[in-house]
This record gives structure tokens, sequence and C-alpha cells, in this order.
């Protein structure tokens, strides 16, 4: 068995590796694998080299490490809240944190003692959090339906905020807005690759720690306590990591959906539902659907390359129905 | 737990598990009132009975520690109530009556999963599931399981800590005769092994007769009687727990019909 998904661990591996070559390679100029190589390797300062290393490299990098973001903290939110629908886009967490970033970008409002070059991210995070928070006292009192339903509750109140920021915004501003709503990784840069990194690494280590504790709350709240597990602590600590991974993304890529909520099927579907495989799993699907979503962004419309967000979202709402239909037809609706 | 303090509570005559007094209100209705019970002896198992709504569930619950601020439990003098989640799992295991879920998740995995939470060798999962007969099933999926496979999985999950206390709701309820008798041998087998205390709560009279040690009858969350079986068990206590006309023989309980209950008392 462990051998089998250690397999298809190292297959996702290297189709995500096949994915980020071709994210590499395509572009408003395609360049060879050759090419590339010379370009990342090699001394040589000339215009594909900085077209490598100052736009394609970060952009495929943010790409893989947003649907890594993603799929985790999808895969978490759908186990906390013993949900197949739960995921930061779908139950408003995204919507949160990109209301908090609005308010820095176009308000200029940031918390105190946060400097402004932070204050998007910090203030995504603040809300992603206070959304979280919300949902976990609902998930507490309200079974399945009624959390799904809060969380859309979330996402529509938060997108009326955006739209309300988005008409009071200067042009220029609303621009940037906008484009930044649509999820895309075409600005990313270093220093937020590296703190992306950096989260996912924290965040991922921390979930791996808690995989089996996870792997207890899939069989109920009262088992896992009648087991000696604080199911509240471990949820508080899934909130958390969710949050931070959320919201970063959000900061950086903008509000891009559906994938935290297929990585985790996905997941589940390929190593069941044992955390140590699962976890990782459904980050390493997020992570190979961007991939794949950047490469689709740059080949559809030719000379253009689409916000990413909208690849997921089409290739997404599909999906999105599947699960809610199958969802009924296991209870014979 | 420390030598010393055991050694203390049970110099004391304290050995066992005592309840109470144990007070739970839902709203206005007094769900438990002032229920004390035990103490139960290490190595025998109890009978938690009495009829739909009577508190025997929220009596276990409160003995697992899901009700803080319930009331006492007290093991060998150690006051339960007061310890973290994680604390009392050293001591407690409780195994709900809702059945496993049917989850893409391998029968060992879970029970390595619950060894690594609790802090105990993964070696255990395959002694255990050698004991309970289910060595064929370490690799089998828990929802591709029949339900009384997945009861008797449920039942090793509890185990798997080597509690001093294992509290079971209902465990029979919708098994086949076969798995009936399964989980009452095993529960019977590893309680005497182990020294536990066992709380298990029956519907089968018979089964109360014939595999406990010690019966606590319930009736609208107040105890009713308690002792051993065949003093517990008789034409009246059954005539007053569930209005029924029944015969306690040596080889069970025979149920004729229903008898007159006091007004007001069929809601209960």
């Amino acid at each position: 068995m462990t051998r089998i998904r250690a397999g298809i661990l190292a297959g996702l591996i290297c189709l995500l590796a096949v994915f980020f070559v071709s994210d590499l390679s395509f572009g408003p100029l395609h360049l060879s694998f050759s090419r590339i190589a010379t370009a990342v390797f090699g001394s040589v300062p000339d215009q594909v080299h900085m077209a490598i290393w100052q736009i394609r490299l970060p952009g495929a990098c943010l790409a893989i490490l947003t649907g890594f973001a993603l799929g985790l903290s999808g895969s978490e939110m759908q186990t906390i809240l013993n949900n197949p629908l739960a995921s930061p886009f779908t139950l408003g967490v995204s919507a949160a944190a990109a209301f908090g970033a609005s308010l820095a970008l176009i308000l200029g409002w940031h918390l105190p003692g946060i400097s402004s070059a932070a204050a998007v991210p910090a203030n995504a995070f603040v809300f992603a959090v206070g959304s979280a928070l919300l949902l976990n006292v609902v998930s507490r009192s309200r079974e399945g339906e009624g959390v799904v339903l809060f969380g859309i509750a979330l996402v529509f109140t938060f997108q009326a905020c955006v739209a309300l920021l988005q008409f009071v915004a200067s042009e220029d501003t609303l621009q940037d807005l906008v484009f930044w709503t649509m999820g895309s990784v075409t600005r990313a840069t270093w220093p937020r690759v590296i703190c992306l990194g950096l989260a996912c690494l924290i965040t991922g280590i921390l979930s791996f720690r808690a995989a089996p504790a996870l792997t207890m709350l899939r069989l109920g709240d009262d088992r896992a306590a009648g087991l000696g597990i604080d199911a509240r602590r471990v949820r508080f600590g899934a909130l958390l990591r969710v949050s931070v991974l959320a919201s970063l993304a959000v900061a950086f890529s903008g509000t891009i959906g559906f994938v935290g909520l297929v990585a985790p099927h996905i997941s589940r579907h390929l190593f069941g539902e044992d955390h140590r495989w699962y976890l990782p799993g459904g980050a390493l699907a997020g992570a190979l659907i961007m991939s794949a979503a950047s490469v689709t962004a740059k080949n559809t419309v030719p000379g253009q390359v689409l916000p990413v967000g909208i690849v997921t979202a089409l290739a997404g709402v599909p999906f999105f129905i599947a699960v809610v239909l199958r969802r009924r037809g296991d209870r014979g609706e | 737990m420390p030598t010393r303090m055991l050694t203390d509570s049970v110099a004391s005559g304290q050995e066992g598990l005592t309840i109470g007094p144990v007070t739970v209100r839902r709203g206005r209705k007094v769900v438990l009132d002032e229920v004390r019970c035990g103490p139960l002896r290490p190595g025998e198992v109890a009978g938690l009975l009495g009829p739909n709504g009577s508190g025997k569930s929220t009596l276990l619950r409160m003995v697992a520690g899901l009700l803080p601020a319930a009331g006492r439990a007290e093991l060998d003098g150690l006051d339960l109530s007061g310890l973290s989640a994680a604390r009392r799992g050293v001591f407690c295991a409780y195994m709900p009556q809702a059945p496993l879920p049917q989850l893409m998740l391998g029968v060992g995995e879970m029970l390595e999963a619950a060894a690594r939470v609790a802090g105990v060798p993964a070696a255990r999962v395959a002694d255990l599931l050698g004991r309970l007969g289910l060595e064929n099933f370490a690799r089998r999926p828990v929802g591709a399981l029949s339900g009384g496979q997945r009861q008797l999985v449920a039942l090793a999950l509890a185990l798997i800590r080597e509690p001093r206390i294992l509290l079971l709701d209902e465990p029979l309820s919708a098994l086949d005769l076969r798995h009936q008798l399964r989980v009452m041998e095993i529960v019977a087998r590893e309680t005497r092994m182990r020294g536990m205390v066992t709380i298990i709560v029956l519907h089968d009279l018979t089964m109360a007769l014939r595999h406990t040690d010690h019966v606590v009858l319930l009736k609208g969350g107040r105890v009713f009687g308690e002792g051993v079986p065949e003093d517990v068990i008789t034409r009246d206590s059954l005539s007053a727990l569930w209005g029924v006309c029944a015969r306690v023989t040596t080889d069970g309980v025979i149920v004729d019909g229903l008898a007159d209950m006091p007004a007001g008392e069929e809601s209960d």
C-alpha cells in the first residue's frame, strides 16, 4: 500500500516538473528547453536570461506555491468542517482576505505597527482569520449544510464589500484591483515567492505533525474526544494554518477559485483518508492544478496571458456541480 | 497513575470507579439527577440499563469527559473530572453509539494513527488485531466492512490505548446475533485480562444477565437499582422500568407482554 502511494506521489511530482518546465517555456516568446536551461544556469545576462529570472521563474514558482497553499488549506478545511464542499474559496475565507487586501490597496488602511509594504498580506490575514473563526463557531452549532450556507453568505458579503471599494476607487487603482480579483500569477516577485514558500514549508510541517489527530477527527468529534483528542485545539490549529495559507495566496495571487475544493477530492481518491498521505497529496494536487492552469492561461488566447483565476474557475465549476450531485445521490435524494 | 497514589487509594478501600454525584440539565429538563453509582471493580463488566431517555448515554458521556462540570467520577480515588482531554484519554476510552463512518481509510492505518496520537507503540496494532481476530482486516478500508465488522474495529480503536476504563454506548445495536456474542466475549475477556472497569449500555436484558458482573438501572435520570444482575433484573424492576410483564429464568428474560404503566410515564 505504502509503495503504491509513494509511486503515485512520485508520479505527481514528475508531472509537476513537466508542467513547471512548460510554464517556463510558454509565454509571449516561446523558448525551447535547452534555451531555458542555458538562461537559468548560464551566466550570460541577455534578454532571455532576464525574462526567465525576473518574470517566468517567479511566476511559475508562485503558481505552484499558490496551488500548494490552496490545496493544503482546502484539504484541512474539508476535514475539520467535515464537509466535502469546504474550501477557502467556497466558504468565504478567500473573499474575506480579498476584502482585507482591498482595504490596503484602495484606502491605504493598515494595522498599527505594520509597514505599508506588508499591509496587503497582513490585512488579508486578519480578515481570513476572522472569517475562519466565524465558520468554526457556526460549524459547532450547525451540521453540514448550515456551514456551507453561512460560508456562501460570507462570500457574497465580502464580494459586495470589495465591489463597494471598487466603486470608490480611482481609475488607476481600479484596473489593478480588477486584475487582481481575477487571480493572476503574472505579477510575481521573488520576495513574494520566498514569503509564500516559507509559509508553505512551515504550515506543511505543522499540518503533517497534526495528521494523525486530523485522521482521528474524521471518525467524528465524540469518538476522537473519547480517545483523548482535544478536537477544539486540533481544529483551531488547522484554522490558523488555513488562514495563513489562504490569506497569503490571496494577497500575492488574487482570488483563485476551486483549486482548494478540487485538490482534496483528487487526493482522497488517490490516497484515501490517512492524512499522512491525504494532506501532502492535496497540496501536491493543488500545485499541479495551478501549474497546469498557468500553462493553459498562456495558450488559450494567442499572444495573451489570461488571468489564471478565470481558467481554474471555468475548469472547476463542472467539478463543483459533480460533487454536489454526488452528495445528493449518496443520500438517495 | 503514580504508584504511590494507587497504593494509597487501594489501602483506603476506594479501588475501582465511583461515579457521582452527577447532575445534568438540558434547558429546564433534568437529564441526570444526583446520580451516584459504584464502586465498579476492575476486571468487571458493568451493564448500564434503562428505558430510552433514562440518561444512560448522558452518564456514559459524563464519565468520558464529554460533559465537563457535570459531576465527579473517581478512579481509585483520583478525580477524573478535572483532567484535560489528553490526560483523561490515558485512563478512559469511549466508544459512541454512532457506527464508524464509511471512510476510505485502512483499518490498520486508522489504528496506527490512533496509536500515534496516543503515543503508544505502533506494534500494538498488530497484536490487538490478532487478539480480536481481525488480522485479515488490516489492509481493508473501513468503508468496505460490514456493520458488524466495523463495530469490532471500533472496539479495537477504543482498546488501542489499553485504557483502565472502557465505556461502550450500545455497542450491540444493529448487530446480528453472532457479532453481538463476539463483541460481548471480547469485552469480557479484555476486561478481565487488562483489569479494566467496563461500562456497557445495553438493551438486551438476557445479554446483561449472562454477560455482565454488575448492573446499574436508570429511570428518569435517577438510579433505580444497582447490584449483581440476578438481584437487580427482576420481574418487578422490568415492570417498573419498561412496563412489561416478564419472567426472569436461569435461561434469560422472557417477555410475556405489556404491563400497565403509571400515568405520565409513557413519555419517558
